[in-house]
Parts: structure tokens; sequence; C-alpha cells
């Protein structure tokens, strides 16, 4: 089902037929399922994950997403085993008699860059949760990045731990999203969170103004990650930073003697839990409100992912800020003419 | 821990307060076990939680030390209280300095078997005014319990608060016929008392008894009863009853004890009590068998046997109409009429028994008549008796001759051996008329000195050394030994006696068999250097040629039979030589003297053994006594004298343990003792010198015991101590003048009408199990409160 095709029946259409109403409230209950990670944790594979969450997400709109921008031509290259044979510049091997590929670049309203911590600690996921940190980030990520691409947005991916593991340029072209979603759900998490420095990195990496997604558990020095950051917003990026927890981070709900073994370093602490509840929320709150407070200063969005919650959350903060994007770039444009 | 504890505290069950600090460490090891099974969590973000650790592990640690402590002590307290602490309010106002420690004396002995006008015995009176008194005491106090039979024995030696054992244990207690030993009781109550953690002014001391006159103010010379410590009382034979301590002398021994006793209490007037089983002057009339014994030593089939009976009256009445009916091995013979016995007195009865064969025999006296009698127990009386056909003697003799009157050994074999032994012999007269037909043989046997290594000596009743020079150190040994466990031993002196060598080996300063340091050789009429008896002596001289021979004043049985005729040849005798001796206060007793007071013939004791020495020779060589008539006579008795008693270990008093040793073949046959209740078992086997001797005991009952050794039976007499059969009850004035101590003496009404003191106590169990709830409640309440604080 194309989102256009859904996006496209008017409200007229359904009052005059009941029946077909009845029929379609129930597939957007369906649908809207899909936007549950416990119901998406039942569903294999990452892109469907991502297809049918952005789908769910869509089922209850009523306006087209479509902005049609018309495709340049960017440049050739070698055929390399895989590419489309459609895209194989004949007159170019009348004339070498090699194969080369015509590419072209999509004109996007928008570059996103999404950037996925990969480090250990996205692995956790407490007993109650659906899937791990990890997951449930790339989960967002990719239907972010299926959305944006059926926007003709340009789309990126950086996965990183202490530092870059793994970079996509953001790229509008159809393949592109399997590509991304082939990276995440390949990447097997490890080492520790460095959100600064890779943000640093990404910095002089992206030359062109992107649209900055983190998504990452922050588990790291909050004055480095800020200072990550705000280099980033130096470079006139768009930084939105999102941080995942499980509901366990955020309720500790642990009782009895237990052993915690930390995930990327802090070693092992036997406690009785109970007794620790009250200080380690006092922890966490204090440190998402230092981290909040930090990315405010910095023109920074921030918000908290609890892994239990709708991804529809996510992906509704994804389209408000990039409509709010597109429009100031409009008024700035329009201002300029 | 706990013991001390329990025993240090008042608890109703101290045992329990070792459960109660068990059951403390149980919250502890339930804390350490939960710590063992904690969960594996693997968490991500452990910078908040180590955080969060390093600003609560301060109030986490009281939270949780706080609630562990208050469940170790809910635990301990629930455990304390179930083992029903128990403080006196005054205690608990003072803080503990009035506990008190009281320690029972119970007498247990013979005399507490005695029933007055009512049912009830002395013992269960005492067992009742016992229990009563533990009624009485404050629950936290400690009790110990004595027992006065003897030997008296400390039944709970300890402090002890658990009133349920000390009343198990006062129930579980009979009267026994054992004597009493109050003098050891008090020793041991004294021990404990001074072992008290208690102050002085706290110990508490109660003798309950029936304070016998004869054992508290011994001033009743009562019917001349010797002293279970006097052997002749098992046997009846022996010297004349010894003077009895009479109104105003020494203190007697429970006296002194309790003295002693009373020295670690506080005020004696406060702190000790003697509490009277039975009232001054009730119920204590009683007659007892006292003494059974054969008169002859030696007893030999078809001779008529001469028994002396003699029986008490202890009551203020004379003993009318009573008799004595006579067994012999369990079959009624007859029955002897008694004299009428004076008050406090003693009569005694004589009669003839005779025993077909040889062998272990046993003979029963029982009262007839006697009417009301407060203790049967000790109306009865046993005697076992061996009938033996020979006495064999062994004559060691220094000068060997084979001449019937040169040789020493040779003129004593000429008057043991072959004759009858008339002296030995009931209604035998000093001149040898006696009134029986039947021989008994004295079978002596002469050796050299060469030849005594050969000889087996145990298989001999006597051995006689006669003008023997010297024997090795080895052979005196052997001599020791022989004596030491009851065989005879003569020692007749002569020519080749070495005076050095026996004063070296046989008297070794004293601690030989020889009972007196020897001088050397003297010829009558002649003074001994530095001698104590140079003027009897000199005084001698003048009745040349030769000193005559005189009793002692105080007759000894041997010359009983000579004490009358002053015609006897024994003082017609003259004597030429003989071995002066060195005066020794242990020397033995002097038998016969010379004329000039030096001592011609001694008898002494060595161990179980018998000893006699003969200054002057056996033959005519220094004397001529062996010419005269009574010398057969003379002989005979000091063999008989010094001959062991056959069988004389199977005559016992209750509590002595039987002891009967066995030949080789005899220790591996079956073996079997049949007690005086009919009960069969099975001795044990104990080491007697170079083999076995059974033994049984300590015995508890008096009467009729058998011992089987294969088919062979050996009669058993166990009887009762007869000072125990007089039951006169000291009044209180007696008693008081006696002890000379402020000691309360209290009666039963008077104690019975006392108010428990229990009463004035406190169980903390009840506290105890408030403390428990208040805990419980403060438990939860933490939990509650520290749960909300990590909820």
């Amino acid at each position: 089902m194309g989102i256009g095709a859904r996006g496209g029946e008017s409200p007229a259409r359904e009052a005059a037929c009941p029946h077909a109403a009845r029929v379609m409230q129930e597939r957007d209950a369906i649908a809207l399922n899909y936007l549950d990670p416990a119901v998406l944790a039942t569903i294999a594979g990452l892109e469907l994950r991502a297809r049918l969450a952005v789908e769910g997400y869509f089922s209850g709109m009523h306006h087209s997403p479509h902005h049609g921008l018309s495709i340049e031509f960017a440049e050739h290259r070698v055929y390399t085993q895989g590419d489309d044979l459609r895209h194989i510049d004949w007159k170019v091997f009348g004339r070498t008699d090699k194969y080369y590929i015509k590419e072209y670049e999509q004109e996007s309203n928008l570059h996103l860059m999404l950037v996925v911590d990969g480090s250990e600690s996205m692995t956790f996921r407490s007993a109650a949760a659906a899937m791990s940190k990890y997951d449930y980030a790339c989960t967002i990520a990719a239907a972010i990045a299926y959305l944006a691409l059926q926007q003709q947005d340009a789309v990126g991916l950086t996965l990183f731990d202490e530092r870059l593991t793994r970079f996509l340029r953001p790229s509008s072209s159809h393949p592109q999203w399997r590509t991304l979603a082939h990276e995440l759900a390949v990447h097997r998490p490890s080492g520790e969170t460095s959100v600064g420095r890779v943000c640093a990195e990404l910095a002089e990496r992206l030359h062109q103004q992107a649209m900055i997604v983190v998504i990452s558990d922050l588990l790291d020095d909050v004055e480095v990650t800020i200072k990550g950051l705000k280099q980033l917003r130096y470079h006139r990026h768009e930084p939105i930073v999102w941080n995942v927890c499980d509901e366990a981070e955020l309720t500790f709900p642990y009782t009895g003697p237990t052993m915690f073994v930390g995930l990327e370093a802090g070693g092992t602490l036997l406690t009785d839990p109970g007794g620790l509840r009250g200080r380690y929320l006092d922890e966490l709150q204090r440190f998402q409100a230092r981290l909040r407070s930090a990315c405010g200063q910095a023109h920074v969005d921030y918000a908290i992912f609890n892994t239990a919650q709708s991804l529809g959350i996510a992906l509704a903060g994804y389209l408000g800020t990039r409509n709010a994007r597109l429009r100031a770039r409009s008024s700035r444009v329009l201002g300029a003419g | 821990m706990a013991g001390t504890l329990g025993q240090s505290l008042p608890f109703i069950h101290p045992a329990l307060v070792g459960v109660a600090l068990a059951g403390g460490l149980v919250p502890i090891l339930i804390h350490l076990i939960n710590l063992r099974r904690y969960r594996r969590v693997e968490w991500a973000a452990m910078t908040f939680l180590l955080s969060a650790r390093r600003r609560s592990a301060k109030r986490m640690w009281m939270e949780h030390w706080l609630l562990l402590m208050v469940r170790v002590a809910l635990v301990v307290l629930l455990g304390l209280a179930i083992a029903r602490p128990f403080v006196p309010w005054s205690t608990l106002f003072s803080l503990g300095g009035t506990r008190a420690h009281h320690v029972l004396l119970l007498d247990n002995s013979l005399s507490m078997n005695a029933r007055g006008t009512g049912d009830e015995s002395r013992f269960a009176a005492a067992q009742r005014l016992a229990d009563r008194l533990l009624t009485s005491f404050p629950s936290a106090d400690a009790v110990s319990l004595v027992t006065l039979a003897e030997p008296a024995e400390a039944v709970i030696g300890h402090a002890a608060y658990d009133r349920r054992v000390v009343r198990e244990r006062l129930g579980a207690l009979g009267a026994t016929q054992r004597a009493v030993d109050v003098a050891g009781g008090l020793e041991r109550a004294r021990e404990i008392v001074g072992g008290s953690e208690v102050p002085a002014a706290n110990r508490f001391l109660y003798v309950v008894s029936d304070f016998r006159r004869r054992v508290w103010t011994g001033d009743r010379p009562a019917a001349g009863i010797k002293t279970p410590n006097d052997a002749t009382a098992r046997s009846g034979a022996g010297p004349p009853p010894a003077a009895l301590a009479s109104p105003g002398s020494a203190p007697t021994a429970a006296v002194s004890a309790l003295r002693r006793a009373a020295e670690p209490l506080g005020d004696p007037a406060q702190n000790l009590a003697l509490v009277r089983a039975v009232a001054a002057g009730g119920g204590s009339d009683n007659a007892a068998a006292s003494r059974l014994a054969p008169e002859s030593v030696l007893v030999a089939p078809g001779l008529p046997v001469r028994f002396v009976a003699e029986v008490a009256n202890f009551s203020p009445a004379p003993l009318r109409g009573a008799g004595l009916q006579v067994r012999r091995d369990g079959r009624i013979l007859r029955q002897e009429p008694l004299p009428a016995v004076a008050p406090w007195s003693t009569a005694s009865a004589a009669f003839s028994l005779e025993f077909s064969r040889t062998g272990s025999h046993l003979v029963q006296i029982e009262l007839a008549g006697v009417g009301r009698d407060a203790l049967p127990d000790d109306d009865g009386r046993w005697y076992s008796i061996d009938v033996r056909d020979r006495l064999l003697v062994l004559l060691v003799d220094g000068r060997p001759s084979t001449a019937v009157a040169e040789g020493q050994a040779n003129f004593l074999a000429a008057a043991l051996g072959g004759k009858i032994a008339e002296g030995l012999l009931p209604g035998a007269g000093p001149n040898g008329a006696s009134s029986a037909g039947e021989p008994v043989y004295v079978e002596p046997k002469i050796v050299n000195a060469a030849d005594l290594e050969a000889e087996v000596l145990d298989s001999y009743d006597v051995v006689g050394l006669c003008n023997v020079e010297r024997l090795t150190a080895a052979q005196w040994q052997r001599l020791r030994e022989y004596v030491a466990v009851g065989h005879g031993l003569l020692i007749f002196a002569g020519d080749r006696l070495d005076v050095e060598h026996y004063n070296r080996f046989a008297y070794d300063e004293g601690r030989g068999v020889l009972p007196v340091k020897l001088r050397p050789a003297i010829a009558a009429g002649s003074t001994t250097a530095g001698g104590s008896n140079g003027a009897a002596a000199a005084t001698a001289a003048a009745d040349a040629p030769g000193l005559g021979l005189r009793l002692a004043e105080r007759i000894h049985p041997i010359v009983a039979e000579f004490a009358g005729y002053a015609d006897s040849g024994l003082f017609l005798a003259r004597t030429q030589r003989y071995l002066p001796v060195e005066p020794d206060r242990r020397g033995g007793d002097v038998v016969m003297l010379y004329t000039n007071g030096e001592p011609a013939l001694i008898a002494s004791a060595f161990r179980a053994g018998k000893v006699v020495l003969c200054t002057t020779t056996a033959n005519m060589d220094w004397t001529n006594l062996p010419a005269k008539g009574d010398y057969v006579s003379l002989m005979l008795s000091v063999v008989a004298h010094v001959a062991p008693r056959h069988g004389d270990q199977r005559n016992l008093l209750v509590g002595e343990t039987l002891h009967d040793p066995l030949t080789p073949v005899e220790s591996v046959r079956a073996l079997r003792v049949t007690t005086a209740e009919g009960r069969t078992v099975e001795p044990r086997l104990a080491p007697h010198g170079d083999g076995l001797a059974l033994t049984f005991g300590p015995l508890e009952r008096a009467g009729a015991y058998t011992i089987s050794v294969g088919s062979e039976a050996r009669a058993v007499a166990v009887n009762l101590d007869a000072a125990g059969s007089d039951l006169e009850v000291a009044d209180d004035a007696a008693l008081r003048g006696a002890i000379a101590l402020p000691a309360r003496i209290v009666g039963a009404a008077e104690l019975e009408s006392t108010e428990p003191a229990a009463a004035r106590s406190t169980e903390l169990a009840a506290v105890g199990f408030l403390s428990v709830l208040a805990l419980l409640v403060l438990e939860m309440w933490l939990a509650m409160v520290f749960g909300r604080e990590r909820g």
C-alpha cells in the first residue's frame, strides 16, 4: 500500500460510503498497532518493521506527504556487481567499452543524517521490555529513513561506539534505505559510548548542512556530549538528540540482592537495589536535566524515548522538526527574494 | 557457654537458653544465604548506580544492621522467654545482689527406713520436707542436693535452677540400708557452698535428717555397737567393745563437719537450718540383731562350732520374751530363748552348730517375738563360714635336725601336727581336755631356709621361721606379700638368728613384718645396755635360774584361756635366754612378758595378715616352756590366731563390695551372684595378686547372697551396720548444745506453715513475650519505613 494512495482519500468520500469507511477504520486500527514496540518486536526484519511503523503512523493522517522534486545527473562511476543494469550508460560503453553507471542526485528537500549509538550499553533490555535499546533505535532510524526517502529527502547513517564505525553519506537514491537498514541490522553493538567525539568527527565529515538525529542512551560525559553537539551546530547542522532509555532504567524496579554487571565499564555491584532506588533515580534525573538544559542552551532538540513507548512519537517529532525546518528555509528564501 | 549461662542465670529451662542463643544465628544465616542467592543483571547505567551507592552506603549499612539486630534480638528474646527466666523483685531492684544458693542435705541412711506410729517412714517425711523447702525457695535461687548415706554423694553438685530437674532427682531417691555419712555429706556441702558465686549471706544450708542422738550428740553408750570401720563388726569376733563417748566429750564427727560447713555461710542463725524429719522422742523403739560370730577360728566337719549372737535393745523399756530363730544354710534349726534385755543394752546368746561337710555355709539368726519394732530391717543377721579339714603350716628351721627333740621346727611340728587341736575346740580347757571326739589336724611341713624358695607360700595358712639366720631380700619380699594378703607368720628366736639382718629386712624401720626392733640375745639375769627394762631385769635376776612368764595386763585372745589358771605350766616355765626388743609405738600387742617385764610374745598385724614374735626359742635351747603341758595349747592358739579366716571376705556390711579371690581354674568357670532379693547377676572379675577375684557391689541390701562358681556355691553374708539401729533422736536442747551453733532447728509443722517464697519472685516470661511483641512491631515498622524509602 502506497502512502500517497492512502493520503489521497477524502473525508467526503468516506461519508458517502459508510461500509468503506468502516473498513478503513479497521485497517487503520491494525496499522496503528505497528507503532507499538511490543508488536513490532514480533516482526522479523528491520525493513519490514520500519515500513510497517511508518505506514502505521500515516494511517491516521489525511494529507499527502508528497513534495515532488526534480532529479539531476550527478556523475558516472564504475559498474559494480549488484548495480541496476538499467542505470548503465550505454553511450559511454559504446565510446569506452567499459560499463559506467549514471548516477543522479535527487534534489532533496532535506539532508538527514541518522546517528545511531552502536555501543554495548545499547544492548540492554530489561525483562519487561519488548526490545533492546539498540533494536528500538534501529527501528526508529529505519522508519525515519523510510519516511524521509518517501519524501525525497537524502538520508545518511552513522553508527558509532567510542568511534565512528560505519558512515553512509546522505542519499535519496532508492537503494539507500535498504543499505541503511542492512547496516543497522548487521551491526553488533560493542564498545563504549562516546557521543561527543563522534559528533565532532561527523561535523568534519558532513559538508552539506543536514539535520542530524542522534539516537543514543547518551551514557557518556555530559560536557563532552554537549561539546560535540555544539560543534555540529557550529557547522550549521541541526542536531536532534533522542535519548533512548529502557523502562527499567527509568524506574529501577529491582528488589532483593542483585549483582549488577556493567555492560561497558563500571565493574560489578552487589547490592540491595531497593535501598538504592531513590538515589539512583535522583542521579538519573539530574543527568537528564543537565542534558536537557545544555541542549536547550545549544538550541538542540532533546527528547527522551522509553523503549516501551510508541514509535509514533519519534516519527511525529521528526516530521515536526522537518516541517519547521522547511518552513524556516522557505521564509529565508522568500525573504531573500 | 550455654551450659554456663544456664547454670548462672535463673531459667526454668536452662537448656533452652542455648537453643535461644543458637536461634539468634538464624537471621544472620538467612541474611548470608540471601547474599549468596543474588540474581545477576547486566546493567548499562552503572555510572548512576555507583554514584547512588556511594551516596547511600552509610545509610543502607545502618538500616541493614538495625533490621538485622532487631531480628536477631527478636529470635533470641523469644527463645529466652520460652526458657522462662525468673527474677525476684528484690533482684530487680538491687541489680541481682540477693540471689541465693540453697544446699539441701538429705539423710537416706538406714535409720531413715524407720517408721514411727504412722505409716510414713522417716525418709518419706524427709523427702516431703525437702520438697516443701524447694517450694519455699525463690524460683531464681540455685539449689544443690547431697545425700548422706555412706558414701555421701552430691546428687546435684552444681547450682541448679531448674526446679523440675531437682524435683525429679529428689523423687528418684530412696532410703538405703547404708550407714550414715554426715561428715562426708557436710564436706561435700562445704565444697559446694564454698564454690558458690553468691555472697556468703545468700548461701543457705539445710540438713534434713532424723538427727539421731548417737550421730549428733554422742552421749549414748548405745548397746556397745561398734562403728562400721571396725573390721570385727563384720565377723563379730574380736576384742571387747571399746568405750563409747560420754556426755561432754569431744564433738562427734558430724558436729565437727557441721561447724566446718558453716564457715563459708554468712550468719549460721539465718543461713543454717537443721530440719527434723521426725520429732524428738517419737517412734524410736527398736531391737536389732547386732552381732553374730563363731567363737572358734578353725571349723571342721563334724565338730560343734559355738556361735555367739548379740541382741541390742534400743528403747527405754526392757525387751522381754524375745527369741532367736537359728537357720543353717536356709533351714530353720531351732529357736533359742533370749534373756531379758535391759533398756539401751545388749544381751548375748550362744548356740552350737555342726557342719557335716566342708565348704561354705551360711548361718542366720532372726529376732522373734519382738513386738512393735520401728526398723524390722535389722532384725536378722547372717554369717558365712568356711568349714575346712586341714590347717597347713610351713616351718622353716635354721638348724634342722633329724632328732625330734633338737630342732625348733621338730618341737613345733610335734606340738601341732598329729594331735587334736584341742585348744581350738569350744569348751577345751588349758589342759587339753576336749569335749569333742573328732580330730582337727594341723599339718606342719618342715623345710630349711634354702628350700623355702621352692615352696608355694600361698598354699600354706601359716609360715613359721624357727631360728632362721637370714633370708634373701627376695624371700623377705615374698613373705611380706604373703602376710599382707592375710596369711600368718611366726618368728621364733634362736642362737642363729642374725639380729642386724632381721632389723634391716624384717623390721625395716617399722615398715616390715617384724613388729619391733630386735637387740642381741642376752641371758636371763643380765642387763641390757641402756635398756629401759634394766630395773625389771635386775628384779628378775633374783628369780634365777631363769625368767618366768606372765600375761600382759590386757589379756590377749591368744592367752585368754590361761587367764584364770595361775597354776598353768606356762607360768612355771623358766627362760634362760631371749632377745630383748626396743620399745616401739607401733610394735603390736604384748601377749606375754617375762617376769623382768621384757616382752616374750608379741602379736601384731601387717596389712591383712598377722605376725607373732616369740623372743625365745620354740625348743628347749633357751627355755623349758616346750616341756610344759600347756606348750601345745599355747602354740595351737598362736597358730589359730595368725591363721587366716577362710571365707571371712564373704562377711560384709551393706555398702561394701564383695571381693572373693578365685583360683585359675575357678576363674574360667561360669560365675553368678544371686542377690538377697533373688536376682541372678553376672559379677565382674578384677586382678587379685597374680590371679583374679570375683567382685560385685557395692552391696545395697542386707541378707544372704550366693556366689556360684561352676557347680560350687559360696555363701555371702551381708549385714547392716548395727550403729544405724539406734534410732533415738536428739532433742532440740541436746542438739543445740552439741553443735554449739546458732542454727535454726526447724520441725515439720513449722516448715509446712511457712509461706512459699516463690510467690515473691516474678517470672519474666510474660515480660519476655511482651518484649518479643514490641520487637516484632518495631521490626515491621522499620521494614515499612525502610521499604518506603526504597519504594
